[in-house]
């Protein structure tokens, strides 16, 4: 009955609409990239030239360089960070978690010029490090909000019992919460890895040469689409797709909790 | 002493601020650090390749009040929020509206539905920027086959069309996502009260008024906070479509912010742009947070 009540005539038809709006531009970046625009054949000659592309590979390396080791580094202390806000008997410790939560909305162009001219100061400018350091610092508010949420599901009592056995607290942490936790450290690393994969205003400010650009300032410094240009322009995009549609398909589920779980639940 | 009992800290307080002490040096250090020192920026005359930093108070903001450019990117940033964002909500929740019902195809639906939000915006705007080129574009040629226009639009490079272009960029990447956020809502308003309603003989309509969109409230305030507060600091978007143009009618502030601070070198007055940003964007949550206690007082 209820299924009756809410049926919306043509539903179908919507999905299917929805589905190709979402999906069409990748196939048609995929079939530009693979298209030879004088013979009209399949050719897989943009992405030939890629793989031999010095310049590609050097800047596909920054961007997975730079969004790992800055996820990882984000994610190990925003864990620490998170287990002493929830699991230590603290005061404030609402209040601490609201002061991330507004941090991690500071725009990014706010921050740049400072950043930019200290930098600039100490020799870093054009080097990874530069990204490094605001990647991880900007995606530490965010985890540490994301991985106390995740800390508040475990039950204290498991903790208390431990301790009761006389564990210690790092043997408490690796042993028994750590493996609670997985699922929501995978979650969290998927949002701040995507994140800073994407990011692209640090990078095109702070980056001036291939040397350390990472892949978006890379795709960005395409001339306009107009000439030849395209196929190898769509095979660099679609080969920075990948690891992104990877994720989707491996952990779409995660993230759409992810996604959700933090403007649901207030 | 009361006083003194109630700042000095417990033993567990003592080991919590030691574990969480690198995080917060490090924010303090790269987050706080800045964005004061943006403020304090925004009062020197700064120009990099002169050398040249002098102390001239409020002046770059005076500035800032008679400067056209500024207000035009400011105008062209309501703009491109207040319909970027207006029309997401509307798509966003009739998309979440024909997602929430048992259906086939779930998982291929959700996948569909994650590829606009993981892109980089990067790829997306060169990605438009192909399509809606004047000669080449499959837009055009599309348009010109259906007869709907006669000959070939300049999408980019007409003012009268590179605003909206970039506002259908910014509605392609982010609509799905919303719609994510909304459906999840959704899912949390008890059946019961759609059955109940049956009951009352109450039309969809009426029980769309009265219990989805109530319930649901908090939720669309939770989006509509962050997609403002997005758009209106909102670069790559516009960087990679128009670079601002055709003659600054895509010109958003923190690509003026960006052009002011790297291609004139005036660090200054592009920090006194990216102030206005910062507080725009403060405002906006301050707004936002205020109408969320206000309205989730009201529901109880």
């Amino acid at each position: 009955m209820r299924s009756k009540f809410n049926e919306i005539k043509g539903r179908p038809f919507y999905i299917f609409l929805l589905v190709a709006w979402c999906v069409g531009p990748l196939f048609l970046l995929l079939f530009y990239s693979l298209s030879d625009i004088n013979s009209g054949y399949i050719d897989f000659k943009n992405y030939i030239a890629l793989l031999q592309d010095e310049d590609f590979r050097t800047v596909m390396s920054n961007s997975l360089i730079v969004s790992t080791v800055s996820t990882f580094l984000s994610l190990s202390l925003a864990t620490i960070s998170a287990y002493a806000i929830t699991r230590k008997s603290i005061r404030f410790g609402q209040t601490a978690l609201f002061l991330f939560l507004a941090i991690s909305m500071f725009p990014s162009i706010a921050t740049l010029s400072p950043l930019y001219l200290i930098f600039r100061e100490v020799g870093l400018r054009d080097t990874l490090i530069s990204l490094i350091i605001p990647y991880t610092v900007f995606s530490l508010p965010i985890a540490i909000w994301m991985l106390s949420g995740y800390f508040k599901q475990i039950p204290k009592e498991l903790e208390l019992s431990a301790k009761l056995d006389g564990c210690s607290g790092f043997t408490i942490f690796w042993k028994i919460l750590f493996p609670l936790l997985k699922s929501g450290l995978a979650t969290t690393a998927i949002l701040v890895f995507v994140t800073n994969w994407n990011e692209f205003i640090y990078a095109v400010a702070f980056t001036t040469t291939n040397f350390s650009r990472t892949l978006p300032i890379y795709i960005s410094k395409f001339p306009t689409a107009t000439d030849n240009v395209i196929g190898q322009l769509t095979a660099t995009s679609i080969i920075g797709a990948i690891p992104l549609i990877l994720i989707i398909l491996f952990f779409q589920k995660r993230i759409v909790a992810g996604l959700t779980s933090g403007a649901v639940k207030e | 002493m009361n006083f003194l009992k109630k700042i000095s800290l417990t033993p567990d307080e003592k080991r919590a601020a030691l574990l969480i002490a690198p995080a917060v040096i490090l924010i303090f250090f790269v987050a706080i650090i800045p964005i004061i020192n943006i403020f304090y920026l925004s009062l020197f005359r700064k120009v990099l390749i002169f050398d040249i930093t002098k102390f001239i108070g409020f002046d770059n903001y005076r500035h800032l009040l008679v400067d056209q450019r500024f207000w035009n990117s400011f105008f062209n940033n309501v703009n491109y929020s207040f319909f970027s964002v207006a029309i997401e909500l509307v798509l966003g929740l009739t998309i979440a509206l024909i997602l929430n019902q048992s259906f086939k195809a779930r998982w291929l639906i959700r996948t569909a539905i994650l590829i606009p939000w993981i892109l980089p915006t990067v790829i997306a705007s060169k990605f438009w920027n192909i399509i809606l080129d004047p000669q080449y574009g499959l837009a055009n040629k599309i348009l010109l086959n259906l007869h709907i226009i006669d000959k070939n639009i300049n999408w980019l490079g007409d003012p009268f069309w590179a605003m909206k272009c970039a506002i259908m960029v910014d509605v392609w990447k982010y609509t799905p996502f919303l719609s994510l956020l909304l459906l999840g809502g959704l899912q949390l308003i008890p059946k019961e009260l759609y059955e109940a309603a049956i009951l009352d003989g109450t039309n969809k309509l009426q029980s769309f008024k009265n219990i989805t969109l109530p319930l649901l409230m908090p939720t669309m305030l939770v989006a509509l906070l962050f997609r403002t507060m997005d758009s209106f600091s909102a670069f790559s978007v516009v960087y990679v479509l128009t670079n601002g143009g055709p003659a600054d009618s895509t010109e958003l502030m923190s690509l003026y912010s960006y052009k002011t601070l790297f291609q004139s070198l005036q660090f200054g007055y592009g920090a006194a742009i990216s102030v206005i940003i910062f507080l725009c964007v403060l405002l906006i949550s301050i707004f936002y947070l205020y109408s969320f206690s206000y309205k989730t007082k009201d529901v109880d």
